[in-house]
């Protein structure tokens, strides 16, 4: 009875993951490098789930919340969930995100984030590719300038596909109802 | 020593019963009342390396017959305070500054994570977690409102 069930289980966990869509128009590798200063080439670590969100450390609202609720999801997972997940945040940024700041600023969180940095030139070519955008923007306001840049977190699969997206106004619910779904 | 314990409960029930009768300068209210407007839920976010910004939340109720505008915001805690916005475009985020924020007549407005919020430059040192800071807000038509908010994550 127990091994029809695990069977069952199987099964249908493995249907689940079918049914997520793959999303192969946008996406694809890319190598940049971490807060350590380190390279990261996203084809290096396939086998691990990504969540991939662009962000930038000056960013007042979207980014910190965002991450919180990631925060939110990840303490829902077991050890063992966590340990098949890398979470990336993609600096769009690059003159004021230096490894030092990301360091620093992702240090602050509660949480193990994987802090990714190119040239301007870099980031442009992959946001692009992620059907992403970013653009400097001069505020009349003391902000020296802000960027305003996609807020969606990206959940790329072990082979390095994505497989979902969770847009800035979706609940951290919507974000572990995909992952518990690749995991 | 009982004769204090008995003013103490005293102190205790006005406080509770502030919001049904008119305010008597509640210090450190987190939510102070007056005939027309109501602030709830106030709170500030913490603040990241490099401590370049931060930002403030709250839901002001307005109980008059006319709308309140808020037209500026003050704390000892930064030196440069201003009213921002968030305009959603697709999946884009795009924050702005705003000259004023209106909360409607009979109505709210809520101040919030990626909607209007108070946004707080070249602050004094780290907002950290626990901190409690005054906030001024200034209105247009209306005596200026002072809160004390905890810092939260
Ligand atoms: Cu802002």
């Amino acid at each position: 009875m127990l091994r029809v069930l695990i069977f069952f289980l199987l099964i249908s966990v493995s249907c689940s993951d079918e049914e997520l869509e793959i999303y192969n128009t946008i996406g694809g590798d890319f190598v940049l490098h971490d807060q350590f200063g380190d390279k990261y080439q996203l084809s290096e670590h396939n086998g691990k789930i990504r969540l991939l969100f662009f962000g930038f450390t000056h960013c007042p609202d979207i980014c910190p919340t965002t991450l919180a609720e990631v925060q939110e999801v990840w303490q829902q997972l077991s050890t063992e969930q966590q340990q098949q997940i890398e979470i990336l945040f993609a600096s769009v940024d690059p003159e004021r995100d230096s490894s030092d700041l990301l360091r620093d600023y992702l240090g602050s969180f509660d949480l193990p984030v994987i802090g990714l940095r190119g040239s301007d030139a870099e980031m442009l070519e992959i946001t692009a590719k992620y059907a992403s955008f970013y653009e400097k923007v001069s505020l009349d306001s003391a902000l020296m300038y802000t960027i305003d840049h996609s807020s969606q977190t990206f959940v790329i699969d072990r082979r390095g596909e994505i497989r979902g997206w969770v847009a800035y106004d979706q609940p951290p619910s919507a974000l572990l109802e995909l992952l518990n779904r690749l995991l | 020593m009982s004769s204090l314990r008995v003013l103490l409960l005293l102190t205790l029930v006005i406080a509770c019963s502030d919001e049904i009768v008119s305010p008597v300068g509640s210090d450190d209210s987190q939510s102070p009342y007056s005939e027309v407007l109501e602030i709830e839920d106030a709170r500030a976010r913490t603040s990241r390396p490099p401590h370049a910004n931060s930002a403030a939340f709250m839901t002001l109720i307005n109980n008059g017959n006319e709308d309140l505008v808020i037209v500026g915001v003050k704390t000892p805690r930064a030196k440069v305070a201003e009213l921002h916005t968030m305009l959603q475009e697709d999946d884009k985020m795009k924050m702005r500054r705003v000259e004023r924020l209106v909360v409607p007549s009979k109505g709210e407005l809520e101040l919030k994570p990626g909607a209007d919020h108070l946004m707080f430059f070249e602050l004094d040192k780290a907002w950290r977690i626990g901190d409690k800071l005054k906030l001024t807000l200034l209105f247009a038509k209306y005596p200026e409102q002072t809160v004390t908010l905890e810092v939260e994550k």
